[in-house]
């Protein structure tokens, strides 16, 4: 067996031995909990299943301290405070810019590996939004490439082993504060930018009177269907939220439950490849969803007279989003 | 107050049910027309994705719902 020197060479080892390896592992911390006697009962009480947080908690008050009230099942912070989901959001964003800025500082014709790998997803999420929505929408790509990056690395980071477990550190989209945050941006945003390609025209898909020309009742419907659509709107960003961080936060709170019940504490290992996997998806699915509203906001909608016949991006068939 | 468990166990498990036939029925449905059409395997699977992420999100509903109902009979 060759010893790890460097971290990647662990992917050349033998699948037998690394299996070999974790269990030893395992062994060694089952045989230390029962010399040292803090084996967890069996089956594990719910108190002994440290489960994540559903929001992040303060760690640094600036005002209000003490003004926390608790409604129910959700704790409510009335204080000014750095929580520990903005400080690892603050950790993400590091994250980002530095290797943007490293990537991005000695630019050549003859790229290195980093600008190689930057470009590479640059291109990769271009090439995806032209796709998708034409070339009308790429100008859009520093909102759904923002979004996509931020929320995957917070995503994965909810793996890492302490992210979440510890004081400081709790994954950004495992708060649903973060998730929030990200939603109204989108939505401020795709609103902003059918305003500005429609004008006026654009609040005729909710406010829509042009069906009174063929009747009193396709009037009628014309209204109702207006009302359901602007309500569709403000639920756009109640599942974008809830989504996200309904999987995060549900992820982090299968591996913990399963490294309790399952007693071997890396059996929950394949769970971790299922969460970096749905990171991924959610990751994805939340930038994508945002460039999907984006694009039914630029499409004009219902009343011929209010537009000239503009030169729009061709726009394929795409799944009307609740 | 244990009624409230009772409430989280039939929100996850009916939200789950809704959710696992939805997805099934998208699943079942992608995996045919990528087996009619190949080459637009592309196309099918990120449609797919964004179908079975709708239908998946109510079954996040139901579950965030039913930690909310436990937390409340602690």
């Amino acid at each position: 067996m060759t010893t790890a020197m460097r971290p990647w060479s662990l992917f050349e080892l033998p699948t037998q031995s690394v299996i070999g390896l974790i269990l030893l592992l395992n062994g060694f911390l089952i045989a230390v909990a029962a010399v040292t006697h803090t084996l967890p009962n069996w089956p594990p009480g719910q108190a002994d299943i440290h489960v994540a947080d559903q929001t992040g908690t303060p760690i640094f008050t600036l005002a209000g301290a003490g003004n926390i009230s608790s409604g129910g099942p959700i704790t409510i912070w009335n204080d000014v405070s750095v929580s520990n989901s903005i400080f690892t959001a603050w950790i993400v964003m590091a994250l980002l810019v530095v290797l943007s800025i490293l990537a991005t500082a000695r630019l050549s014709e003859h790229p290195g590996r980093l600008q190689n790998l930057f470009e590479l997803v640059v291109q990769g999420l271009a090439d995806f939004m032209r796709e998708a929505g034409g070339s009308g929408v790429v100008r859009f790509l520093p909102l759904f490439g923002s979004l996509f990056l931020f929320a995957l690395f917070s995503n994965w980071l909810s793996v890492v082993p302490f992210v979440g477990q510890i004081e400081l550190l709790h994954s950004p989209t495992a708060d649903y504060h973060t998730n929030l945050g990200m939603a109204l941006t989108g939505f401020a945003w795709y609103q902003a930018a059918g305003i500005r390609q429609n004008g006026l025209g654009y609040f005729v898909r909710w406010f829509n009177f042009t069906g009174f020309r063929e009747g009193a009742l396709v009037g009628v419907v014309m209204i109702l269907v207006g009302i359901i659509e602007l309500f569709s709107e403000l639920f756009r960003i109640l599942t974008l939220t809830l989504r996200l961080w309904g999987n995060i936060w549900g992820g982090e709170i299968v591996l913990s439950v399963l490294a309790a019940l399952l007693f071997i504490p890396s059996l929950s290992l394949p769970f971790i490849g299922l969460e970096l996997f749905i990171g991924f998806i959610q990751a994805f699915v939340f930038a994508f969803l945002v460039l999907l509203y984006i694009i039914l906001a630029l499409e004009s909608h219902g009343g011929e007279e209010h537009e000239a016949h503009e030169p729009e991006a061709h726009n394929e068939a795409l799944p009307m989003a609740a | 107050m244990s009624l409230a468990w009772l409430g989280a166990g039939i929100a996850i498990g009916f939200g789950a049910l809704g959710a696992g036939l939805g997805i099934g029925i998208a699943g079942s449905k992608v995996a045919e027309a990528t087996g009619r059409n190949p080459d637009a395997a592309n196309a099918i699977r990120t449609n797919g994705i964004i179908i079975v992420v709708f239908a998946e999100s109510l079954g996040i509903f139901s579950f965030v719902i039913a930690f909310l109902l436990q937390g409340k009979a602690l």
